[in-house]
This record gives structure tokens, C-alpha cells and sequence, in this order.
């Protein structure tokens, strides 16, 4: 007699679908115990259902092992699917409907270029600027503030002064 | 984008196809390649029609669980057609089977004997043993039951020594590990 395998003899008297519908799980379902969620209410029958149903466990096991593999592939794809720059500002420049302003802007440009071009050239008058020579220093003494201050004003001229 | 598109379900459709065999055993009449091949399809349909759809991870997984589902009905209607097939054509000796009518009929006694033995096993070890033999790690079955790591362990591993002594006493010889 060949050994029993416990798990296929199992599988093999739970083939199919549970005969209680309230143990039968949705799709929706299977996704959320795939990513370790409750079902509330539903849980025990749910978990029932996947204890006498080999095919709903198969369901719930491969749903619980692709669980990463799904969040790898959306990211992946996410990425495949984002825009790349000059596509990302294309279309911000429609939506943006900014094209009517830009050519706006760009014949007001080349207005302002053609009535430039039509004026004669006038360079900036610069007004020369007058180089002082070293002896032209007026003042290159320290102010000396006594003087400012003498309180005496014949003193100013010697005393000769005679108003 | 297409042939990127194509490029990544092909990448990934490796590791997905590689899931599946470890999941699914021959004997469930589920073919890794057929499922693979059918979700890539499922995907890039969907992908390539609408160029705005965002798939996110519970999105794909469901386009999996429902292809698994699809596929376990299909291989449980050819079951139940080998089944009638059989019964119809009486037997053949030019139809070559895996067990031995003798053998079958074992099979189908010891797998009575093994579901009465669950029924008499202490309500708490039920159906963490149910679960474990259905293919759960005691990792899966305590997230599914709410208990800790090692209670689960502990619940089924007495569990199915318990089935094993039982079914030692009923006459089976050997049982495997």
C-alpha cells in the first residue's frame, strides 16, 4: 500500500465548491484575505469556507502569494505609464492654453525688433569727465576747528583790523 | 508603450507562473502555463484598450483570483466528466488509469476514515488542521484564525499527530510526513 498523503486525500475529499452558500467566497473577497483584511461578519463562514473547499483555498493561497507580486507589477506599470517630460510639458502647454499668449508675446517682439531696426543708430552721449590734476587739491589739510572757535575776532587778523 | 507593456507582463509573468506551480499541484487539473498566459492576456487587454486605466495592485490580483477561480471550475467540470466517462465505459483495460480500481476504492475508503477522524479531533484543532491541509503555512492560519504564529503551529501539528494515531489504529501502514 502506497503511504497516505494526509493533505491530497483532504484536497481530494473537499474538490469543489462548499455546499453552503454563506460559505461560497466572492472574488472580492478572496482579494481582501489575500492581503490580511477581515471580512467582519463574514470571516468565520468565510474561513469555514476555505477549510472544507480545496478550490476556494487554492484561490485564497494564490491570492495571498501574489499579493507582492501585484504591488510589483502596478508599480512597474505605473512608472511604464507616467509621462515622460517633454510629453508631461506638452500637454501642460495645452491645457495651460497658453499658445494665444505666446504668439501674442512673440509679434509684440517682433514689433518692438522692426521699430529698433527702423531708428538710426544713436550711441549714449557720455559726458566727459574732468581729470583732476595733484597740485588742483583745494583742501588737503586736516580742518583744524580751533580756529572755528576762537572767541576774540580781532585775533583773527592779527588785531589790526579796524572796523 | 506596447512593446514595453509586453516586455513587463513578460517579466513578470515568469514569477507569476512560477507561484502558480508552487501553489497548484498537478492533481488539481490546474495548469501554471495556461493561467499565466490567461492573466497576461486578461492584462494586456485591459492595459492596451484603455490607456487611462490606473491598475493597482488589488486590480491585478483580482484579474489572478478570478482566473484561478475560472480555471478550477473548467478542470472540476473535466473531473466530473472523467468521472461519468468512467462509469459510462465500464472498464477498459486499454484506458490506462493512475490507481488501480482496488487502489481508488482505498483511496475513497481512507479518505472517509480521514474526514470522520477531523470531525472527532477537539473543536480548537479542527480547522487549523483543516487549514493546514488545504496547503496554509501556520503563518497563513494564524492570520486567517487571529491566533499567534506559534499557537497555530502548536494546534497543528497535534492536530495532525493526533490524525495519524487514529488512522494508524484504523489500519493504515504508512502515512506521509
Amino acid at each position: 500500500m502506497n503511504p497516505l498523503n494526509l493533505n491530497a486525500l483532504y484536497r481530494d475529499a473537499t474538490r469543489g465548491l462548499p455546499q453552503d452558500a454563506d460559505r461560497r467566497l466572492t472574488v472580492d473577497e478572496l482579494v481582501s484575505l489575500g492581503h490580511g483584511k477581515s471580512l467582519g461578519a463574514r470571516h468565520d463562514a468565510a474561513i469555514a469556507g476555505l477549510a472544507s473547499s480545496s478550490h476556494q483555498a487554492l484561490a485564497a493561497r494564490l491570492s495571498m502569494a501574489t499579493a507582492d507580486w501585484s504591488q510589483a507589477l502596478a508599480s512597474d506599470l505605473a512608472d511604464l505609464r507616467r509621462p515622460r517630460l517633454a510629453a508631461r510639458i506638452g500637454e501642460w502647454f495645452k491645457a495651460a492654453t497658453l499658445p494665444p499668449v505666446f504668439a501674442a508675446c512673440a509679434i509684440s517682439l517682433l514689433a518692438v525688433a522692426a521699430w529698433r531696426v527702423g531708428q538710426p543708430a544713436v550711441g549714449p552721449i557720455i559726458a566727459p569727465t574732468p581729470q583732476l590734476a595733484a597740485d588742483d587739491v583745494l583742501f588737503s589739510g586736516e580742518f583744524d576747528g580751533s580756529v572755528a572757535q576762537h572767541s576774540d575776532p580781532d585775533q583773527l587778523f592779527g588785531g589790526d583790523f579796524d572796523s | 508603450m506596447s512593446d514595453a507593456l509586453k516586455a513587463l507582463l513578460e517579466k513578470h509573468g515568469k514569477r507569476l507562473r512560477m507561484l502558480i506551480e508552487v501553489h497548484c499541484s498537478r492533481d488539481q487539473g490546474l495548469d501554471a502555463d495556461d493561467i499565466e498566459q490567461e492573466v497576461r492576456i486578461k492584462l494586456w487587454k485591459a492595459l492596451d484598450s484603455d490607456k487611462n486605466l490606473v491598475a493597482a495592485a488589488s486590480y491585478i490580483q483580482k484579474v489572478v483570483v478570478t482566473t484561478v477561480v475560472d480555471a478550477v471550475r473548467r478542470a472540476q467540470v473535466r473531473h466530473a466528466e472523467s468521472i461519468e466517462d468512467k462509469d459510462e465505459s465500464g472498464f477498459d483495460p486499454s484506458v490506462s488509469s493512475p490507481l488501480r480500481p482496488e487502489a481508488q476504492a482505498g483511496r475513497g475508503q481512507w479518505s472517509d476514515l480521514l474526514m470522520r477522524c477531523i470531525g472527532e479531533l477537539p473543536e480548537r484543532r479542527r480547522l487549523p488542521v483543516q487549514l493546514a491541509l488545504q496547503g496554509f503555512t501556520a503563518d497563513e492560519v494564524a492570520r486567517l484564525t487571529g491566533s499567534s504564529v506559534t499557537a497555530a503551529q502548536q494546534l497543528c501539528y497535534r492536530g495532525i499527530e493526533e490524525l495519524k494515531t487514529r488512522l494508524r489504529e484504523l489500519g493504515a501502514d504508512a502515512i506521509e510526513d
